[in-house]
């Protein structure tokens, strides 16, 4: 199994896919746009700026004085120093630079893109918490948080269905649970919140204290999988950790 | 003098049934804390220890502990505990009580069933649990004194968590083999800030040095008073937002100095650089300094400085109020931090989620409580005078639609901020009273809501995110038509995509909350509103790009980190997009690939925004060009070392690396058949981004030199150099005080400059009838 389980890994290639076209278009388009709309002309570096600098600095100062002289640098030097389409100046709202139809295409297409992209999240989100219904034969477990360990209870099903046991090597709770069989996680927290992630299968859900939530699980492959914390919960957040164990 | 006196009782009054409520309010325990560390005592009993209760360590053959310890060699530890309701009210000796010990050195192992390892502590398992006595063994380190730590609790046997149950605790220092004696160690984080407020005063007084080198004239008290007095009492909007920009810088060293901390902690698992108490710290405070004491402040700079020059106005409407807004900001700040210096600041994330906000046993947790407060009115402050200056403020000609953008986006921004914050100020202030007089907002054991504060934090948090990133836009907005010597493609809907962002960031926030409970409805409501934010945003990078067309682009530096800018917020734009949908949220929540994602808009979009604005507006406001030869310098090590820092972490995450964790697994060892740990690679890929954070951090100091190197001896600045339009570009470099002798005109190169409707009627709104000024002038 790949990371994230399944459900997740569906949905990421299939965004990734449109992830990937909308980035080439950008970037292909800025590439482009900025080699080949780029100049070196009207640097302003070097002799022209000082030429400005000074002529600015005069203006004032003249202005100040209370002389009131105007002169400008002549228009068609100004022109060659500033290939300036737009004829921008300062203290003028330059003219406006649109054109309805392509802003239209731009604000359209991503809509009908995201409308699309919420589409086809919309099954994946319903297999994650399923209906009632089909929750018929789901076996209930409870999970409780406490800072800063994981308490699991089986609620009466027999061992073979779920088991709570230490792991030899690294000391870690196990919670063993049985291949193909759904289980609905009864989350619930002792103190502050918690979120239990079980890494692998992609499933994560709060614990908050004073109120009950739910993952439904359905482990469909065997071997031992993490589970951390996924809501800080304080000094040992990190050390908040267990195994769940699926076997046969 | 009559009315002076009723309000003076009134007061009164008010003061002292407040003082009443304060006496009167619920004496509760807001604080169970559980036999689960070191710091909190034992499970579920009351909070302080006990003495009746003897906890105790010796060796196994009843002698007491060593003084020095043999390197490497193991020691059998008989644990134990006498008195306390286990021996009086426990007749059948069942469940009598457990342990909890810890060594800061050395390792400890169970010998037998009745003792495991959890979380790295000893402790007793279900089958100890009806004994007062444990065996384990302890092997002891190579070097350095080991502190064993025991708490025990001793129970009544009755199975629950009767309050008469009691607990101790009591610690052992064996020194090493060379039999030093134990050694006061300082606190890791009083070091590190004492270490920062060092710093920065070693560099004032350097840079005082230089300036005194210079001019030592210039030292004299008679000229130094004046100086001091302005800075201090200024409300002249250049002089304040200079304050916000020598603040901002301060504090983005300090919150980048904490991300260094971070970073080398993180930078191989099972790291100790730092203690879990200071990691936690850490995090807390980098993401709270960064958001609201560097970015906000770098933002209300330039909005200081810049929007009354472009609105052409002669400061802001209040600027005295203006000046308050500042002052609260350092206040806000110290206290914000204090805790740091005790070793016990604010461990709650910067999104301080309930209930663990209230009962942390960090009390630098209210302290960060009180200093947001005093953000909260800073920012509100900011808030009203923005809006109401750009309202009434702009100069003849500019209506709305002739508004810059950044000034747009200021709006925009403020807006947002001043209808989302004061929520998060009444979450605040809840949980600051939580904290210090035990009201029970939060307190689930008494029916407080831990969710209520999700809500507020969100309801603001979200809105906040592009309160920080909408003037970014709006520089780039500015710097990118200059730079391509074009109008900006697209204006009005730029303006109605800035709009359109303000107003479906209040609809958006249930996105962080997907995870706790949600009903599927509101899920699917609210993953269709998180991707709509992608239209508008998707407008504004595609009316940047169709900018750039036709147009002569310079290479400056305010336009390679705008270039940058659009890479890196597409990005992170793109990877925004995975998280409304809810069945990859539930897999990439709370892990790197979060942390990724709100570094791509944070640090890609609104500090490379940020830095694209210095280096295009600082020839305004100093007067001075800035060396173009570092500030290209500064975009190519700190736009590559940035990307090497932040892309890895998109895969970290993916893999299920989980944030806030002070130390991660590697699918090694004991855990080698662990499925869902990191491969080994993950550490190689830390270690990486350890190094390339360094260098960007360091990379941003070629700024600051160039920053405070240019101002001394860069070229004059014209009062245009790079060919704006906007007001700000006509008067003098720096402008002089106050900005403008008289308001000038706004002239339009469009031939029809008739309002829309909309536009309109809020300008009718807006612009003072002549009627009203009439009657002004009658009073
Ligand atoms: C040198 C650059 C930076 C580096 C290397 C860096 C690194 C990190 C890391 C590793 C984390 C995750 C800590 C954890 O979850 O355990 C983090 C969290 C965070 N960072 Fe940064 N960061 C940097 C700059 C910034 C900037 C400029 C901002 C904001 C403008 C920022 C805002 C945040 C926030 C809000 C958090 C979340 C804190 C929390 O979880 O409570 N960071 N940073
Ligand atoms: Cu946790
Ligand atoms: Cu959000």
């Amino acid at each position: 199994m790949e990371f994230g389980g399944d459900i997740f890994q569906d949905l990421y290639i299939e965004f990734m896919f449109w992830s990937v076209i909308v980035g080439v278009i950008t970037f292909v388009w800025m590439i482009h746009h900025s080699f080949v709309y780029r100049t070196s002309d009207g640097d302003l570096s070097g002799k022209r700026l000082h030429l400005r600098t000074q002529l600015d600095s005069l203006r004032h100062e003249m202005k100040r004085a209370g002389m009131d002289m105007e002169f400008e640098i002549e228009e068609e030097e100004d022109e060659r120093a500033w290939p300036n389409v737009d004829n921008i100046k300062v203290g003028v709202f330059p003219k406006e630079n649109d054109n309805l139809k392509l802003e239209l295409i731009w604000t359209i297409i991503p809509f009908i893109l995201i409308c699309y992209l919420c589409w086809i999240s919309w099954a994946p989100t319903d297999a994650i918490w399923p209906s009632a219904y089909e929750l018929e034969d789901a076996h209930e477990v409870g999970v409780t948080g406490q800072q800063w360990f994981w308490d699991f209870d089986c609620k009466g099903l027999t061992s073979d269905l779920c088991d709570v046991g230490v792991d030899s090597e690294t000391g870690l709770t196990v919670l063993s649970l049985k291949l193909d069989e759904t289980y609905i996680l009864n989350l619930s927290s002792r103190d502050v919140l918690h979120a239990p992630k079980i890494v692998q299968y992609g499933l994560t859900e709060d614990a908050v204290p004073g109120m009950y939530t739910t993952i439904v699980f359905t482990p469909y492959e065997t071997g031992k999988y993490f589970l951390d914390c996924a809501e800080y919960c304080g000094d040992d957040h990190a050390y908040m950790t267990a195994i769940i164990e699926i076997h046969t | 003098m009559q009315v002076r006196n009723v309000w003076t009782v009134r007061a009164m009054v008010i003061v002292a049934v407040l003082f009443a409520a304060l006496m009167f309010s619920p004496e509760h325990d807001a604080r169970p804390t559980g036999i689960s560390s070191v710091d909190s005592g034992c499970s579920c009993h009351s909070q302080t220890p006990s003495s009746e209760v003897v906890a105790s360590i010796t060796l196994a053959n009843g002698s007491a502990l060593p003084e020095n310890y043999e390197p490497g060699a193991t020691y059998a530890l008989l644990i134990s505990f006498s008195g306390g309701p286990a021996e009086d009210n426990n007749p059948e000796r069942v469940n009598t009580g457990g342990f909890n010990l810890v060594a800061s050195k050395g390792t400890l192992t169970p010998i037998d069933n009745t003792t495991q390892i959890l979380a790295g502590e000893l402790t007793h398992t279900d089958a100890g649990n009806d004994q007062q006595a444990w065996n384990a063994n302890w092997t002891a380190p190579t070097s350095g004194s080991a502190v064993l730590r025991l708490m025990t609790n001793s129970v009544n046997g009755d199975n629950s968590a009767s309050s008469d149950d009691q607990w101790n605790t009591v610690s052992y220092t064996v020194s090493g083999a060379g039999g030093e004696a134990p050694t006061m160690k300082a606190n890791g984080l009083t070091v590190l800030f004492s270490g920062i407020l060092l710093t920065a005063i070693l560099f004032a007084i350097a840079l005082t040095y230089v300036f005194y080198v210079r001019d030592p004239e210039s030292f004299s008290w008679a000229r130094f008073k004046p100086w001091i007095t302005h800075w201090l009492t200024s409300t002249d909007h250049k002089s304040v937002g200079t304050l916000y920009f020598v603040s901002g810088l301060f504090f983005l060293g300090v919150g980048g100095i904490l991300a260094m901390m971070i970073r080398i902690q993180l930078s191989s698992p099972g790291n100790d650089f730092l203690t879990k108490d200071e990691y936690n710290s850490f995090f807390t405070l980098h993401g709270t300094v960064m958001i609201f004491l560097a970015a906000m402040p770098l933002i209300n700079g330039f909005a200081n400085w810049i929007v009354p020059l472009q609105i052409g106005a002669k400061d802001l409407c209040f600027p005295r109020l203006n000046a308050m807004s500042f002052w609260l900001q350092p206040v806000g700040a110290i206290l914000l931090l204090s805790g740091m210096f005790s070793g016990m600041g604010a461990d709650v994330g910067w999104t301080g989620y309930q209930p663990i906000t209230s009962t942390t046993d960090h009390y630098g947790a209210t302290f960060w409580l009180a200093g947001q407060v005093l953000l909260v009115a800073s920012s509100t402050l900011t808030g009203i005078n923005f809006i109401v200056t750009i309202a009434t403020m702009r100069a003849p000609g500019m209506g709305w639609m002739q508004m810059p953008l950044f000034t747009w986006s200021i709006l925009v921004s403020v807006m947002m901020l001043f209808i989302s914050i004061p929520t998060f100020g009444i979450g605040l202030i809840e949980a600051y009273l939580d904290r210090t007089i035990s009201t029970t907002f939060y307190n689930t054991a008494a029916g407080g809501d831990p969710l209520l504060w999700s809500h507020l934090f969100w309801y603001f948090g979200h809105p906040e995110v592009y309160v920080v990133v909408v003037p970014a836009f709006g520089v780039i907005s500015e710097v990118i038509a200059t730079s391509a010597r074009r109008t900006i493609f697209g204006y009005r809907s730029m303006v109605y995509a800035l709009a359109g962002i303000g107003f479906v960031a209040f609809i958006v926030y249930g996105h962080h909350m997907l995870t706790s409970g949600m009903s599927p409805l509101l899920r699917f409501v609210v993953m269709l509103t998180t991707m709509l934010v992608a239209v508008p945003t998707g407008i504004k990078i595609f009316n940047w790009l169709k900018t750039m067309h036709g147009g002569s682009l310079v290479y400056r530096t305010h336009t390679l980190w705008a270039l940058g800018f659009l890479v890196t917020f597409t990005l992170g734009g793109i990877s925004g997009m995975f998280f409304p949908a809810i069945a990859m949220d539930v897999h990439l929540h709370e892990t790197y690939f979060v942390v990724a994602h709100f570094h791509y808009v944070l640090v890609g979009g609104t500090v490379f925004g940020l830095f694209a604005a210095f280096y295009y507006w600082y020839p305004k406001i100093t007067g001075r060009m800035m060396s173009e030869r570092l500030g290209i310098l500064h975009f190519l090590i700190g736009f590559i070392s940035y990307n090497g820092v932040f892309w890895p972490m998109h895969k970290l995450g993916l893999l299920g690396m989980t944030r806030r964790h002070h130390t991660y697994y590697i699918r090694a060892d004991e855990y080698s058949d662990i499925i869902g740990t990191l491969p080994p690679e993950a550490a190689q890929w830390n270690f990486f981004i350890t190094v390339c954070a360094f260098m960007f951090f360091l990379s941003n100091l070629i700024m600051v030199y160039n920053i405070i190197a240019s101002w001394l001896n860069g070229r004059k600045a014209p009062a245009d150099p790079w060919g704006g339009w906007s007001f700000e570009w006509m008067v003098s470099s720096p402008p002089p005080t106050p900005s403008f002798d008289e308001i000038p005109t706004l002239l339009n190169a469009n031939p029809d400059h008739a309002p829309g409707r909309l536009t309109g009627m809020l300008e009718r709104i807006m612009t003072p009838d002549p009627g009203d000024e009439g009657e002004e002038a009658g009073h």
